[in-house]
């Protein structure tokens, strides 16, 4: 994530005539300094505090508030994790700046030094071109939008590791599981099989499953399905509030194509369709549309797929 | 006893929403508004928090008079009072505007221990009211919520976060955000309707919160992406239609790698 960020950053910084340095909240990460350089950055900062372990947003806060207040930076670029976009946000209401999160692109006009960014708005119906006109610009941007920085050798840039004084959190981590992903991440997936509300009950789900198996994919699902009905884990949730794909094949069954899910497949290669409502706008979403009912399909697509790619 | 005020925010009905496929941008006319869905499972777990623990719930809201209505759903849930921040006819707010203004009527209002926001608005998905709300008052965030217990002043709270489940144990005063997995909100009845129709909404003027109303982001434009896609339907029998379409596939590479 950081090599994406890195690239952008660089284009920036060479169009707004600026210096680019990465902050490395987190002391391990020391080793990965020279690689930084190598891709791009003319400075890294290593912020040596134990405080600053962990995802709780506030120490995190106070090291780039502290940092800014010193090099007065006009643009930040963060990760848009559930912490990055969390730190982002209390950066910003300290440094009474904006913040344009969740970017889809990111572009300069460099007559204005003013950063464009594009975002989804109104559930990914609409894209929504936003500019910060504070600073610093703070943007956050999710991984795998942007293509990450070539590494070369000839570059160089300065390394500073400080110990900043850094207000600890109040709050305190008490636990941590780590989640059991099944199978692959579905960001990056190639093939994603998903399941709306065409699904009658729980258990149907293992029709998806097969299909998804023979093709070598992995199974995804609309919201109702995962937030009201909870059939499903959130993490395999495809769609605005869930997780974006971009597989060469996606595969949506029994899903009428509300706008917060297609923001999570817009990208898709290719897009097939089933759904029993020819009005469904999925289909508008799709290059192959079955109008027909998912339980007779999906079985009868897992069969085809199964003998002709076996052949 | 626990003193709440949860923030919500009234927004179009997503489902309801069209394009106008020439100009690419939004038709509103006649589509409903409502709490927006995070928005209802936070004042849902503050009316749980409240059954359990005593206090009070405050639902406060930014908008126009129309949200109005948003704070009438949350009154007939079952809220104690509702605020509305009246923007009159301010347009181009952004998350800074309304963060500012929240904090402020918030530290009007006064006394609270615990607020509570969803996650992020269903229509934005930004995630940035809630956290900045958080720093104006100089108070811990603890995002993402998928359960909550209190304990007389601690809070702990299970995270729902991309890799892992972190329980995080803090004090109040504290913001919550919360996610869709961590209640059902409950649906009025008519007795709660009834109780709520004698309370009224106070309101708050934007104006006078002594708050830069300058937004730091603009909105350039906002348009509906263009999607080319092939739309092309299937037909024939059932047979005929799943093998058009593995040829087809197999043909466009995208199966059989």
């Amino acid at each position: 994530m950081v090599f994406e960020l890195l690239r952008k950053g660089r284009e920036l910084a060479d169009g707004l005539g600026g210096r680019l340095c990465v902050v490395v909240l987190d002391a391990g990460l020391q080793p990965e300094a020279d690689s930084f350089i190598q891709r791009g950055a003319d400075k890294v900062f290593v912020i040596d505090n134990p405080a600053l372990e962990g995802s709780l947003p506030e120490p995190s806060t106070d090291a780039i508030c502290r940092l800014a207040s010193q090099s007065t930076p006009q643009v930040l670029l963060i990760g848009s994790t559930k912490k990055g976009n969390d730190i982002a946000a209390r950066v910003a209401a300290r440094l009474e700046t904006g913040v344009i999160t969740n970017c889809l692109t990111v572009s300069l006009d460099r007559e204005a030094r003013a950063i464009i960014a594009d975002r989804p708005s109104y559930g990914g119906i609409l894209t929504s071109t936003e500019t910060c006109t504070t600073k610093p610009q703070i943007l956050t941007i999710p991984p795998r939008v942007l293509e990450p920085a070539a590494t070369s050798e000839s570059l160089h840039g300065e390394v500073v590791r400080t110990e900043m004084n850094v207000e600890p959190a109040k709050s305190r981590v008490v636990q941590t599981a780590p989640k059991q992903i099944k199978g692959v991440k579905l960001e990056d997936a190639n093939i994603v099989v998903t399941v709306g509300r065409g699904l009658a009950k729980k258990e149907d789900v293992r029709i998806i499953e097969e299909l998804a198996k023979v093709l070598g994919g992995e199974v995804g699902c609309s919201s109702p399905l995962a937030e009201d009905l909870k059939w499903l884990p959130t993490e395999q949730l495809v769609g605005l509030t869930g997780h974006k794909v971009k597989p060469k094949l996606y595969l949506a069954c029994g899903i009428s194509g509300q706008a917060q899910h297609i923001t999570g497949m817009r990208d898709s290669h290719v897009v097939v369709a089933i759904n029993n409502d020819p009005e469904a706008p999925i289909f508008q979403q799709s290059d192959y549309c079955i109008i027909g009912d998912m339980y007779e399909f999906v079985p009868a697509l897992t069969e085809t797929f199964r003998r002709i790619l076996q052949k | 006893m626990v003193q709440i005020i949860v923030c919500i925010k009234q927004v179009y009905d997503i489902g309801g929403l069209k394009v106008d496929q020439k100009t690419r941008s939004l038709i509103t006319e006649r589509v409903e508004r409502k709490v927006s869905d995070f928005d209802k499972n936070a004042l849902e777990e503050a009316l749980r928090i409240r059954e359990k623990q005593g206090g009070s719930v405050i639902a406060i809201t930014l908008g126009t008079s129309a949200a109005n209505d948003a704070l009438r759903e949350a009154l007939n849930m079952g809220v104690d009072e509702a605020y509305l921040v009246d923007v009159g006819d301010m347009e181009e707010l952004d998350a800074r505007v309304i963060s500012d203004l929240l904090a402020e009527a918030i530290r009007r209002i006064g006394g609270f221990d615990l607020l509570i926001c969803g996650e992020a608005s269903v229509d934005m998905y930004a995630a940035q009211v809630g956290p900045r709300i958080a720093e104006r008052l100089g108070i811990p965030l603890v995002s993402h919520a998928r359960s909550v217990s209190v304990n007389g002043s601690i809070v702990m709270a299970e995270r729902d976060l991309e890799d892992s489940y972190e329980t995080v144990e803090a004090s109040m005063p504290l913001l919550l955000t919360v996610t869709k997995e961590i209640n059902e909100p409950r649906i009025p009845k008519i007795t709660m309707v009834i109780k709520a129709s004698k309370k009224t909404v106070k309101a708050l003027q934007a104006r006078e919160l002594g708050i830069s109303l300058t937004p730091s982001v603009k909105v350039l434009k906002a348009l509906a992406p263009v999607t080319e896609r092939k739309r092309e339907i299937i037909g024939g029998k059932t047979e005929e239609i799943t093998e058009s379409l593995v040829r087809q596939l197999l043909r466009d590479g995208v199966v059989g790698g």
